[in-house]
């Protein structure tokens, strides 16, 4: 009894460090931000308090509806392509030999110790007007300018900014699973495609959902990318919330908008989870009544 | 293609597997009746695994060519060789129901749905787990997992079914359990099972056939009796059950051991087999065709004299080391009477062992290289 109050105390000390992070990085800019999604703005950039609905009525302007609906349509595809991609790359990585796997993640790693910044310069230089890609096009006969800025160089970026994020967590469920099923599925029967589509990618679904979600919420932060490759014609919702900071000086509509961007990311995360479990429930279900028609 | 009079389900011609500059797999020939139990046997590492994954068509041989049913299989991908292999580690899909599992290869092959039930049912009810259908294998025992994995082998009605030490994981009670399971099932469904395990006893008990190997050869291809009976060789003799080894040297159509004078063996079959005199040999005899005899004034002519080493009680029998000139040799005695007269010896006791020279089989003392 006293042991497991001991226990019980010695557990919620051990908490305290990680709460304390937790209430100082996480909520409480959360609660200033709430707080000022709600406040009166001064026409100079002031913070002038007080209760208002007026920043969230402004939102409903076509502007920011046309801004948020194109970005949540680039983070689904954004995470979509990502996901995929990081299949593709995570299943090649874990079906290496295991004294070479650390090295190929490494390589995935690599990039994402580079500043941010450079790496997406890099993509200027990579698709601009006298880069490699170009080059070669002209050299094939095939007439092209510059890809940036156009949305395929944000799409590409995107992608590349994304993958190691997706990669891990797909890598981490695929190398969870028994090697042996892959010879299984083959000596059932079971092709190149049917051994993904009835083994591999069900039993990596927790990190296909992973990947999903972590590359889905962060697009819609993302703010360089747009201005540098995708010339700043088609702002992504981060964009617009750093403009509302910068450039407008309006701290409080930028807090209504970040706050509406956070119930969308909200929501879309808790569909995903309400589509998958439909799915799979209904997949369970149909394969049963299948079975006893 | 010719005709064969017994029909052959596996068909092996010179094959051979290395992997870099080590040979795992010499040259070898092996048929494999249809319908039989066959049984691969060897200590690890005897090439045995690499030998199971060329018929299954996950290794390539390095050299020679396989057949099954009478088809070269050597291009065909195993997805579409006409066999299943049952994995040590069950290797069942853990996302998957029992039902689901045992399914697998019929949808995967687009089998209509009035027949797929049926046939899942059925390799259910074979294994006895008709009940367990809806369950995940996470679920379930390992002796469960293995009759999952083995349903799901037979599901689809192979020519062949591969088992690569299929008990390996189970306890000693299960697994003497399993191997009449086994047994039953393989009877029943009336398909080649080609059994890879390096536990003697089980390839005994279960198989109509056994093959031993040892570094990558095939050293004998028998029926369990004539492999315990009659083994080929020295590394047979030894590896299956236990054997005693005397040294012996072939000295006027006889085995002369120099402890022993003539030590009792089966000369006439031997000499069948082409030993001859001067031959360095082995006389093999098992330890339960041996007599002890407590009084050695009582044992018959030609019987060695030995001291009593070492002894210990099993229950049914008591296992003896006597120390004889030539050997030290085992000795089983059964429980009962003999069992009291021993039990009632001193250690260190004068004792005399004796056995009949059918018992005795001359072997060479070297491994012939193939």
């Amino acid at each position: 009894m006293a042991n497991t109050r001991r226990d019980s105390v010695t557990g919620a000390l051990m908490m305290v460090p990680a709460s304390i992070v937790i209430l100082l990085l996480v909520v409480v800019p959360m609660v200033i931000i709430a707080r000022d999604s709600f406040a009166i703005s001064d026409p100079l950039g002031g913070n002038l308090g007080g209760f208002t609905l007026d920043n969230y009525a402004k939102l409903l302007d076509p502007v920011y509806g046309k801004t948020i609906g194109y970005s949540l349509g680039m983070a689904v595809l954004n995470a979509i392509v990502c996901t995929i991609v990081g299949y593709v790359v995570a299943y090649y990585i874990a079906t290496r030999p295991a004294r070479r796997q650390p090295v190929l993640l490494l390589l995935v790693i690599i990039p994402f110790l580079t500043d941010f910044l450079v790496r997406t310069f890099s993509w200027i230089t990579l698709l601009g007007s006298g880069g490699p890609i170009i080059g070669i096009a002209k050299a094939l006969g095939i007439p092209a300018t510059s890809l940036v800025p156009s949305q395929t160089a944000v799409v590409l970026s995107l992608l590349y900014a994304f993958l190691p994020v997706a990669v891990f967590p797909i890598y981490a469920s695929m190398r969870a699973i028994d090697p042996s099923l892959r010879e299984a599925a083959a000596d059932l029967g079971a092709g190149w495609w049917q051994t993904h589509a009835r083994v591999f990618v069900p039993l990596s679904a927790s990190g296909l959902a992973s990947s999903v979600m972590l590359t889905f919420v962060p697009t819609l932060g993302v703010f360089v990318i747009p201005v540098l490759l995708g010339g700043g014609k088609d702002p992504l919702v981060g964009n617009l919330i750093v403009t509302l900071f910068t450039e407008f000086r309006n701290e409080p509509l930028g807090a209504a908008l970040s706050m509406v961007v956070l119930v969308l990311m909200l929501a879309s995360v808790a569909l995903a989870g309400l589509v998958t479990r439909l799915v799979s429930r209904g997949a369970r279900r149909s394969a049963r009544s299948e079975r006893s028609a | 293609m010719t005709e064969t009079p017994a029909p052959v389900a596996v068909r092996l011609r010179g094959i051979t597997k290395t992997f870099g500059s080590n040979t795992v797999v010499q040259p070898l020939d092996l048929d494999i009746r249809d319908g039989e139990f066959f049984s691969i046997l060897g200590p690890s590492g005897c090439g045995k695994t690499t030998l199971m994954r060329m018929i299954t068509g996950f290794e390539t041989p390095t050299d020679g060519s396989i057949e099954l049913d009478g088809r070269n299989v050597d291009k065909v991908a195993t997805r579409d060789r006409d066999l299943n292999m049952l994995f040590q580690s069950y290797a069942l899909f853990p996302h998957l129901s029992v039902y689901e599992n045992v399914a697998f290869e019929l949808r995967v092959r687009r089998t209509p749905k009035a027949e797929l039930d049926g046939r899942v049912r059925e390799a259910l009810q074979l294994v006895r787990l008709a009940d367990f259908a809806e369950r995940k294998p996470s679920e379930l025992s390992g002796g469960q997992r293995q009759r999952v994995a083995l349903a799901r082998a037979v599901v689809g009605r192979p020519a062949v079914v591969l088992l690569d030490e299929p008990l390996g994981a189970l306890d000693q009670k299960l697994r003497k359990e399993m191997q009449f399971e086994l047994k039953r099932m393989q009877r029943e469904v009336g398909i080649t099972f080609i059994y890879v395990t390096h536990d003697q006893e089980e390839a005994l008990t279960m198989s109509d056939r056994i093959a031993v190997m040892s570094a990558g050869r095939v050293l004998q291809v028998a029926s369990p009796i004539d492999i315990y009976d009659a083994p080929a060789s020295r590394f047979v003799a030894g590896f299956i059950g236990s054997c005693n080894l005397i040294p012996a040297r072939m000295e006027a159509g006889k085995a002369i051991c120099s402890g022993f004078g003539a030590v009792p063996a089966d000369t006439v079959d031997a000499q069948a087999r082409g030993v001859r005199d001067g031959d360095e040999v082995v006389v093999a005899v098992r330890p339960e065709r041996i007599t002890l005899h407590a009084d050695p004034a009582l044992a018959p002519a030609g019987a060695a004299r030995g001291v009593l080493a070492e002894r210990v009680f099993l229950g049914d029998e008591w296992t003896v080391h006597v120390s004889t000139q030539g050997a030290v040799l085992t000795v089983q005695v059964p429980s009962g009477e003999n069992g009291a007269a021993l039990a009632a010896l001193a250690d260190g006791a004068e004792v005399a062992v004796s056995w009949t020279p059918a018992a005795g089989r001359i072997l060479p003392a070297e491994e012939a290289a193939a």
